[in-house]
C-alpha cells in the first residue's frame, strides 16, 4: 500500500505524514505488555461464575464447598458488593446478580484463588439452585404483555421519535412509494485481547489495568461499587487489544476492582475468547422498515423509518444507539420531510452495547437498499439518483432540519467513487463473468456524526508540561484502544508547537494524569482530543510570546525558564461545537436527539461474484473513498478505513451471533465466522481532501462511518449479478441460493 | 479448565509407535494436535499422549503401476509436496483444508481418524478407493475406506492401533475436490465433493468416482450419481439426472453451519457445477430484472 501524503499547503511538517504508531515496534515483536499479560508477585487468579440459563430465579446460592478449597481466597458474591450497581439506575444491572439472572452468562459470582486451576475448580463448586423463568427471547416476546417484565420500568428500554412532517400525506403523492423491511444481526465486536486485567488494592486505593474506551466512566463505575471516592481509583486503561465499542460497557474493571477490593491482593482475571462471546456486548441486533417516495426524477419525497432493536438484559447504550439511528435514519441525502420511530426493547438475549457504526449501519442498510431499489425501478444510474438527493455541506437535516457542517463531502466522495475504475469497469467486469460464478458491482455511501451530538457537553481535555530539558509530556484523552491515538496526539502538538516530534511524549488512559475527556467514541478521538492538544499547544505558546521565550529554536532555555517561573503546566479544554442551528428541535430538548454540527462520509463500491449453484459468494475488490478533513496520519487512517470496511463486510455476509430460546450458540470462533485475510478483498482507499474549521488542522472523525457503506453496497452488487436484492444479513451461501432459486438465473 | 496431559511419549520410529500406543494406558495418538488440542479444550480429557508426528519416512511413496503409499503422519504440507501434481483431488482438499499454519501440522491419518463428516481429505481418499494401513504391536491389518468409516466420529481403530499410511491405485488425472464453506479459510465444510473419472474418446466418463462430505453421518459415495453418469455423455440431462440422483445417497442433518434442506440443494448444485452444467452467462439488467427479497 502506498500512504498518500496530505501534509497540503502549506506543508506540515508532521500533520499530514503517514507515521508508524508510536508503540508499533512492540507490538509487531510482541514486546508490548498489554493490560492482560500484566504478572506480578502474589498475585491471585480470578474466575466468574456465569449464570447457564438466559432467565432464572436464584434460589440459592451455596459458596461453602469452593470457599473451603485450599488454594482459594475468596468466593463473593451480591452481598459482598457494597453498592450492587453498574450504575445508577437499576436497568444498568448489578455487579454480581443477586435474585435473578437474566442472561447466559450473567455474572454471579467471583472467586480468587492461589492459581487459575484453583479458581477454576471452585468456580465449579459453586451450588447456584436457578429456578428457571419464561425467556423473554426478542422483541416480539419483550413487546407481548404477557411476557415477564425484566424491568421495573418493563420491557422499553427507550424510544425516540420525530417527524418534520406529515409522511404519509406526502407518500401519498409520491411516483415511487416502496415500503420495505430489513433485518440486521448482532455482531461480535472480536477485539484480539479478550477482557480483562489487573487491580491492585493499596493504602485505600485501588489501581485497575484494564482496557477502557471510557476510563474516567469506569471510574466512576467502580467508585460507587466500592462506595469510595472517585479519586481513590485509577484506572491504567491500556495498553489494550482492541475495543469497537466492547470496552465501552463492560464490567470487567469493576469485577477486578470488586476482587482486589476484597482480598486485598494484586488480582487478576482475563476472560476465555467463549466467555465474552457468551458474556459480553454485541452490535445491536434491528428490524428496520422504511417507507420512501420518490418522484419520477428520483427525487426522495419523503420517509418514514421505524426500527426496533433488542438490547438484552442491561440498558448498556440500548438508547443512545437508537439516537443515533434516528438522526441517520435520512441516510445522507436532503429531502423535504421524515419522520422516525424507534424502540428498543430488553429481553434475555445477548447483552447489546455500543459498537463502531452505532445505530447506523442498520438503518443505513434499510435506506441504501431502498435507493437501491428505486434506482432500479426507475431507471436510474445508482450513483445519479443519490447525486440527486445528496445533502450538501451546510444544508439542513432532513429530519431535524438542523444545519450540517460545511465540510461534508458526501457528494465528493460519490463523484470519486463514480470515477474510479472499479465503477467505470463494471460492464466489463460482469462480462468477463462465468455462468457460474456471476459478477456485480455495487455502491452506497454514508455520512455519520463525529462526537457525542449538540447539547451532550461532550468536552475533552489535554494537559500539556514542559520541562527545563525542553521536553514536552501531554496527557490527553480520548484513549487509545487499539488505533495508536498518541501518535496522532504527537503530530498535531509537533506542528502546533513547531518542535521535532522526539520532544513530544503523549500519554493516554491514566485517570491519575490524564484529565477527564470522555470516551473514545462516536468517532471523535482525533477530533476532539486534538482539538484540546491543539488548544494546549496554543496556549503554550501564547505564555512563550507573552514572555518573549523562543519556543521553537530554544526549547530548553524556554522549558527551564517556565520551570522557574511556575508556568510550565497548561491545560486546555474543547468544546464539542454545536450546530449553529437547531432547526425543529426545541432547545430544551437538543441533548434527547443530539443533532450534529460535524460529520464524516464515504463512499465505497464492492465487487462479488454469486455461484448459483450453491450460494457462495466472494467479494474480490472493495474502494473506501473517505471524507475526513485533513488526515492527521493518513496510513492511520487509511488502516482504519480497510478494518472498518472489512467489519461492515463482515457484517454482510457472514458474521452473526445467534441464539436459540434465548441461548447463545455460537460461542466461539469455529462456529462464529468473521472474514480471514483470505476472504478480505484487495482494498484500495482513497482520501480526499477537505477541511473541517472546528477540527484540528482541519480533521474530523471517519472511523465509523466506513463500516456504514460495505453491506448495502454489497447487497446492491448482488442486485446487479443476480437480480435479487438481500434484505437480511448476513448474506450466507444458504440464503443466497434460496433466494436464487426463487428467481432463477439460469 | 481443560485437564492436564500428564505422560507425553515421542515416538521415534514405527516399532516404538507400537510399543508405547500397547502399554495398555489410555495414551492416545497425537500427530498435529490439530484437533486432539481443540477437543481437549471442549472437554476431552487426554492424560498420555503418543507424539507420531517425529516419524520419518517419506510423505508419497511412488509404487508399481502408479499405485500410491502417503505416510498418514506427514503434515499435509509435505504430502502435497510429494504428491508433485498427482491426485488432484487431494491436492484441491489440502488447499482448501483449514489454512497454511494449520496445514504445515495436520496430518491425513489425523483428519481420517477424528471420523468427521466434514473432513476435508477424506472424500478425495474414499473416492479414490483407498486403503487405510493400520498397525500396532506385533499385528497389521488393512482396511478399505467404506469399511474404516463407521459413523459420526466412529472408525475401525481398535486400541493400540495406528494409522501408518494410505495405499492408493493410480489416480486417474481427471479428478479434484470442491468444498462449500461459510468463508474461504479457517472453515469446516457445509458440502464438500471429490470425484475422479476417465474420459474416453467419446467425451463419456467411465470409472466414475464421486464422494460428499458434511451430507451424511460419514463420508459417503454418490454410488446413485456414479451409476447414473458412468458411460454416460456429457449432457446436461445427464448432469440433471446425476444431481436428481444425489439425494438418495446422502442424509444431511441441521446443525449450526447449515440447514439439511440447504445441503441437499448445495449438494446437487456441487455435483451439477463439477460435471460443468452451468448456463451460459446472461449479464443481469438489475432494471428488468429486480426482484427484492421481501415477500
Ligand atoms: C483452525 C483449524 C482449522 C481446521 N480446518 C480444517 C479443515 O479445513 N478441514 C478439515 O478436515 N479439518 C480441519 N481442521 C481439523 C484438523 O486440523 C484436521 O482434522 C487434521 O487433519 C487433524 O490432524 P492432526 O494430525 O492434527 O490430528 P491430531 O489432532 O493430532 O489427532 C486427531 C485425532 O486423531 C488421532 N490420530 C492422529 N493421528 C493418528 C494416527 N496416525 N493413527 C491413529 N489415530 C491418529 C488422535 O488420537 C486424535 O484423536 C481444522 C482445525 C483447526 C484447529
Amino acid at each position: 500500500m502506498t500512504t498518500p501524503d496530505t501534509a497540503g499547503t502549506p506543508p506540515r511538517n508532521w500533520v499530514g505524514r503517514s507515521r508508524p504508531a508510536v508503540e508499533g515496534a512492540e507490538i509487531v515483536t510482541g514486546e508490548l505488555v498489554y493490560v492482560t499479560d500484566r504478572r506480578v508477585p502474589g498475585m491471585l487468579h480470578a474466575v466468574v461464575v456465569r449464570s447457564t440459563v438466559p432467565h432464572a430465579e436464584i434460589r440459592r446460592l451455596d459458596t461453602s464447598a469452593a470457599t473451603a478449597l485450599p488454594g482459594v481466597v475468596a468466593v463473593l458474591t451480591a452481598a459482598d458488593v457494597p453498592v450492587n450497581a453498574l450504575g445508577p439506575r437499576e436497568v444498568d444491572g448489578p455487579v454480581l446478580c443477586k435474585t435473578v439472572v437474566r442472561q447466559v452468562g450473567d455474572a454471579i459470582a467471583l472467586v480468587a484463588a492461589e492459581d487459575a486451576a484453583t479458581a477454576a475448580a471452585a468456580a465449579a463448586m459453586v451450588t447456584v439452585d436457578l429456578e428457571p423463568l419464561p425467556v423473554v427471547d426478542g422483541p416480539d416476546a419483550a413487546l407481548d404483555p404477557a411476557s415477564p417484565q425484566l424491568h421495573s420500568v418493563g420491557n422499553i428500554a427507550g424510544r425516540i421519535a420525530f417527524a418534520s412532517g406529515d409522511v404519509e400525506a406526502a407518500l401519498a403523492g409520491a411516483d415511487l412509494v416502496l415500503r420495505r423491511t430489513v433485518h440486521t444481526p448482532a455482531q461480535e465486536h472480536l477485539a484480539l485481547e479478550t477482557p480483562g486485567g489487573m487491580a491492585i488494592w493499596a493504602d485505600g486505593k485501588v489501581t485497575i489495568w484494564c482496557g477502557s474506551q471510557n476510563p474516567g466512566l469506569h471510574q466512576r463505575k467502580v467508585a460507587r461499587a466500592l462506595d469510595i471516592e472517585t479519586s481513590a481509583v485509577r484506572m491504567i486503561a491500556g495498553p489494550v487489544g482492541g475495543a469497537f465499542g466492547a470496552r465501552n460497557d463492560d464490567p470487567v474493571p469493576v469485577h477486578l476492582a470488586v476482587l482486589a477490593h476484597a482480598t486485598g491482593r494484586p488480582v487478576h482475571l482475563h476472560l476465555t475468547r467463549e466467555e465474552v462471546m457468551t458474556a459480553g456486548t454485541k452490535r445491536h441486533p434491528f428490524t428496520t422498515s422504511i417507507d420512501i417516495g420518490f418522484d419520477r426524477s428520483g427525487q426522495i419525497v419523503a420517509s418514514q423509518v421505524i426500527a426496533v432493536a433488542d438490547t438484552g438484559p442491561v440498558i448498556t447504550s440500548g438508547p443512545n444507539v437508537l439516537k443515533t439511528s434516528a438522526e441517520m435514519s435520512t441516510g445522507p441525502y436532503r429531502f423535504p420531510m421524515a419522520s422516525f420511530s424507534g424502540t428498543v426493547v430488553y429481553s434475555n438475549n445477548s447483552n447489546n452495547g455500543a459498537f463502531r457504526g452505532y445505530g447506523v449501519p442498520q438503518v443505513a442498510f434499510a435506506v441504501e437498499n431502498a435507493l437501491t431499489e428505486a434506482a432500479a425501478e426507475l431507471g436510474i444510474d445508482p450513483v445519479e439518483i443519490r447525486l440527486r438527493n445528496v445533502l450538501r455541506g451546510g444544508d439542513p437535516h432532513s429530519l431535524y432540519r438542523h444545519r450540517t457542517t460545511d465540510s461534508l463531502q458526501v457528494e465528493t466522495t460519490l463523484r470519486t467513487a463514480a470515477a474510479h475504475p472499479l465503477w467505470t469497469d463494471r460492464q466489463g467486469w460482469q462480462a468477463a463473468g462465468d455462468g457460474l460464478w456471476r459478477r456485480g458491482t455495487g455502491l452506497a455511501c454514508a455520512m455519520k456524526g463525529v462526537g457525542m451530538g449538540s447539547g451532550t457537553g461532550d468536552v475533552a481535555r489535554a494537559r500539556l508540561e514542559i520541562d527545563a530539558t525542553g521536553a514536552v509530556t501531554i496527557w490527553a484523552g480520548p484513549n487509545h484502544t487499539g488505533q495508536s491515538i498518541q501518535t496522532t496526539y504527537e503530530q498535531i502538538a509537533a506542528d502546533a508547537l513547531g518542535l521535532p516530534i522526539d520532544a513530544i511524549e503523549v500519554r493516554v488512559g491514566d485517570t491519575d494524569f490524564v484529565p477527564e475527556s470522555g470516551p473514545t467514541a462516536a468517532s471523535r478521538s482525533t477530533y476532539a482530543g486534538g482539538g484540546a492538544v491543539t488548544r494546549a499547544c496554543a496556549e503554550l505558546r501564547e505564555t512563550c510570546a507573552r514572555l518573549g521565550l523562543p519556543l521553537a529554536t530554544d526549547p530548553a532555555g524556554t522549558g527551564e525558564k517556565l520551570v522557574e517561573l511556575g508556568s510550565a503546566a497548561v491545560e486546555a479544554e474543547f468544546f464539542l461545537p454545536s450546530t449553529e442551528d437547531i432547526g425543529l428541535i426545541p432547545a430544551d430538548q437538543l441533548a434527547t436527539y443530539g443533532p450534529h454540527r460535524v460529520y464524516g462520509a464515504c463512499t465505497q463500491v464492492v465487487r462479488v461474484e454469486v455461484n448459483i449453484r450453491t450460494g457462495e459468494l466472494r467479494v474480490p475488490d472493495l474502494l473506501s473513498v473517505v471524507d475526513c478533513g485533513t488526515a492527521i496520519n493518513p496510513a492511520a487512517t487509511i488502516g482504519q478505513a480497510e478494518g472498518g470496511a472489512l467489519q461492515g463486510l463482515g457484517l454482510a455476509v457472514m458474521e452473526e451471533h445467534r441464539l436459540v430460546d434465548g441461548v447463545p450458540v455460537t460461542t466461539n470462533l469455529e462456529n462464529y465466522l468473521a472474514p480471514t485475510i483470505a476472504d478480505a478483498p484487495h482494498m484500495q482507499t482513497v482520501l480526499i481532501s477537505g477541511h473541517e474549521d472546528t477540527g484540528p488542522y482541519g480533521a474530523k472523525g471517519m472511523s465509523e462511518v466506513v463500516v456504514v457503506p460495505a453491506p448495502p453496497a454489497l447487497a446492491a452488487a448482488v442486485l446487479d449479478a443476480v437480480g435479487v436484492l438481500p434484505d437480511r444479513l448476513p448474506v450466507t451461501p444458504e440464503r443466497m441460493l434460496t433466494w436464487l432459486e426463487e428467481q432463477p438465473c439460469g | 479448565m481443560t485437564a492436564p496431559i500428564t505422560s507425553m511419549h515421542i515416538a521415534r520410529t514405527a516399532d516404538d509407535a507400537d510399543r508405547l500406543l500397547s502399554t495398555g494406558t489410555e495414551a492416545v495418538p497425537l500427530a498435529g494436535g490439530t484437533d486432539l488440542l481443540v477437543q481437549r479444550r471442549s472437554g476431552r480429557s487426554v492424560p498420555a499422549v503418543v507424539d507420531l508426528s517425529g516419524l520419518d519416512g517419506d510423505p508419497v511413496t511412488r509404487l508399481e503401476n502408479g499405485a500410491l503409499r502417503l505416510a498418514a503422519t506427514a503434515s499435509l504440507t509435505d504430502i502435497a509436496a510429494g504428491l508433485d501434481g498427482r491426485f488432484p483431488a487431494l491436492l484441491d482438499a489440502i488447499a482448501v483444508f483449514a489454512a497454511e499454519t494449520i496445514r504445515n501440522r495436520a496430518t491425513l491419518g489425523g483428519n481420517l481418524a477424528t471420523g468427521s463428516p466434514a473432513a476435508d481429505t477424506v472424500p478425495a481418499l474414499l473416492a479414490a478407493d483407498a486403503v487405510v494401513e493400520l498397525r500396532g504391536r506385533d499385528r497389521r491389518r488393512q482396511v478399505t475406506m467404506v469399511d474404516f468409516l463407521l459413523g459420526p466420529r466412529r472408525v475401525d481403530l481398535r486400541a493400540g492401533e495406528w494409522i501408518e499410511s494410505l495405499w492408493l491405485p493410480a489416480p486417474p488425472g481427471a479428478g479434484g475436490m470442491r468444498k462449500v464453506a461459510g468463508r474461504r479459510a479457517q472453515a469446516i465444510s457445509l458440502v464438500s465433493l471429490a470425484w475422479q473419472w476417465e474420459l474416453d474418446p467419446h467425451g463419456r466418463r467411465t470409472a466414475v468416482r464421486l464422494a460428499m462430505g458434511a451430507v451424511a453421518p460419514t463420508v459417503v459415495r454418490l454410488r446413485r450419481a456414479e451409476a447414473v453418469l458412468e458411460g454416460a455423455p456429457s449432457t446436461p440431462e445427464v448432469a440433471a439426472q446425476a444431481a436428481a440422483a444425489v439425494s438418495a445417497d446422502i442424509r444431511p442433518i441441521d446443525d449450526l453451519r447449515a440447514g439439511a434442506d440447504y445441503r441437499r440443494r448445495c449438494a446437487a448444485g456441487l455435483l451439477r457445477e463439477v460435471l460443468g452444467d452451468v448456463p451460459p452467462s446472461t449479464p443481469s439488467t438489475p432494471s428488468a430484472q429486480i426482484r427484492s427479497t421481501h415477500r
